[in-house]
């Protein structure tokens, strides 16, 4: 598959294929993660489609500074955000969320607030290779095992491993930060 | 096992494939490990488990997606075909081609009716006594007596209808179509009767049907099959192509489809005739779901999709390289 940058590149001259490539590669992944946010999965769906028009309609102006998925799912997060704000029911929201998600808040250490909790994946992506991004996205999001990974991304089972390890990695030390 | 705060990559990579359950039940955490960031290790096993009853159809996201974009790319075009489309409209009711229901009482006191589609009429609905309902597609014509279920008969089809029988063992419903008797109970399915060739095609969706030729063979049709009678034969052949029925439903949906059968779908389902400069380029394969698209956008997307341009003359389109 051809590295993403070359893919934002096509993207920008108006190859409505690496669109529909980069569409399809991320697609899923951001529609669950903004439903862990707002929960509604048509919202959900319809936030992560006007995000990828407005890409389209700004494609001439696209640039991209941290990595693809990174930036996507910044978008998403800040997306939804608005999304909740402007339903004014945050706190609706978020007690539903903590009432069906099998997380924890009772752990005094840990305790941290469910949006910084979702906030965090925007910020590990932004600081990882691309590569990793799109494997921890393939396997957390759209459920793939390691072996489904590396044969359709045409890379070893090892690979795979040490960029999950890397996410875990990022994602502990960002969650260190946050408890601080 | 030591403080993560120490681990190695090679460690942490082995942390992650346990939380990902990539590695066996007796390699994972023993109660004598150290402390664990228990809030990590849920978080990320819930992150992305939502949903996960229901599908995210990707195809239909895209379709959306594209169609928005091939509106936008195409707007001022768009609005001229719209103009002309209705003008094309309007024309085509002053010849008096839309749909006609006529209503003829005949001199035993049965109500005989006549419904005639004209080129435009696609998927129209028509409800026939005791709860039947029939889709016409253009340029067909079906006529029947009767008010009730029980008075139903001499119902014929000209050209292609999709009919939807009510479950009724006592009045099987039968359809004359070219030289072929339908005999149906309850059931879901589509007839083609062209004026042309002298065969009528049955496919059937849902229940059972009894075809038979014009010398009386019959063949039995369960769901899925084809059934094709003539004067003489009647044979029986499995449908394997999914988007049989487009031309009422409005979905067309392809996999790795051939442009070749997606042409050939389009020209049947809009009664379009498009034709290529270049026979290479039905070579290219397609993947999408169109769900009541018109057919120009179809077209456009996929001119956009493999680089080609169109011209449009009338129904008639014929797609070049760029």
């Amino acid at each position: 598959m051809p590295g993403e940058n070359e893919i934002i590149n096509k993207i920008r001259q108006g190859d409505i294929r690496s669109f529909e490539t980069l569409f399809r590669s991320y697609y899923v992944s951001l529609v669950r993660y903004a439903g862990t946010l707002i929960k509604d999965k048509d919202d959900a769906e319809e936030i992560v489609q006007d995000l990828f028009t407005k890409i389209w309609d700004g494609r001439e102006n696209l640039k991209i500074k941290s990595s693809v998925p990174g930036y996507l799912f910044r978008s998403v997060h800040n997306r939804c955000l608005h999304h909740i704000e402007h339903l004014k029911v945050v706190e609706k929201h978020f007690s539903e969320i903590k009432a069906n998600s099998d997380i924890s808040y009772d752990d005094a250490d840990n305790e941290l607030k469910y949006n910084e909790l979702q906030d965090i994946i925007a910020e590990v992506l932004e600081h990882l290779p691309e590569k990793c991004g799109k494997i921890f996205c393939m396997n957390r999001f759209e459920g793939l095992k390691y072996l489904e990974i590396a044969e359709k991304m045409g890379i070893s089972v090892k690979t795979v491993e040490s960029c999950m390890g890397k996410v875990l990695k990022e994602l502990k030390k960002t969650f260190t930060e946050k408890q601080k | 096992m030591k403080h993560f705060n120490n681990y190695t990559e090679k460690e942490w990579a082995e942390y992650a494939a346990r939380l990902s359950g990539e590695v066996e039940e007796n390699k994972k955490f023993s109660e004598k490990d150290e402390k664990r960031d228990i809030i990590l290790e849920k978080y990320w096993k819930t992150i992305g488990s939502v949903f996960n009853s229901e599908e995210i159809d990707v195809d239909r996201a895209w379709g959306k997606i594209r169609s928005v974009i091939v509106e936008n790319n195409n707007a001022s075009v768009k609005k001229v075909n719209r103009l002309y489309l209705k003008i094309a409209a309007a024309v085509i009711l002053l010849i008096g081609l839309g749909t006609v229901i006529l209503y003829l009482t005949g001199n035993l006191g049965h109500e005989y009716v006549v419904v005639s589609t004209g080129e435009r009429d696609m998927g129209k609905e028509i409800a026939l006594p005791g709860g039947n309902r029939v889709w016409l597609n253009r340029n067909s014509e079906l006529t029947y007596e009767g008010k009730s279920a029980a008075s139903l008969k001499s119902i014929k089809l000209k050209g292609e209808g999709y009919f939807d029988i009510v479950h009724d063992p006592s009045h099987p419903f039968i359809i004359y179509a070219g030289k072929a008797t339908i005999k149906v109970i309850g059931t879901t399915f589509n007839v083609i009767s062209s004026n042309q060739q002298k065969e009528v095609e049955v496919f059937v969706e849902s229940g059972n049907v009894l075809l038979s030729s014009g010398s009386g063979k019959d063949i039995l049709l369960e769901p899925g099959y084809i059934g094709k009678a003539d004067n003489k034969s009647v044979i029986k052949i499995l449908n394997n192509n999914r988007n049989y029925l487009a031309w009422k439903t409005g979905l067309l949906v392809y996999e790795d489809t051939p442009l070749n059968q997606v042409i050939n779908d389009l020209n049947r389902a809009y009664g379009i005739n498009i034709t290529v400069e270049d026979a290479s380029i039905l070579d290219n394969h397609i993947t999408s779901t169109f769900d009541k698209d018109p057919e120009e956008t179809i077209i456009n997307i996929i001119c956009i999709t493999f680089n080609l341009k169109y011209v449009k003359d009338g129904d008639n389109y014929r797609l070049s390289r760029k």
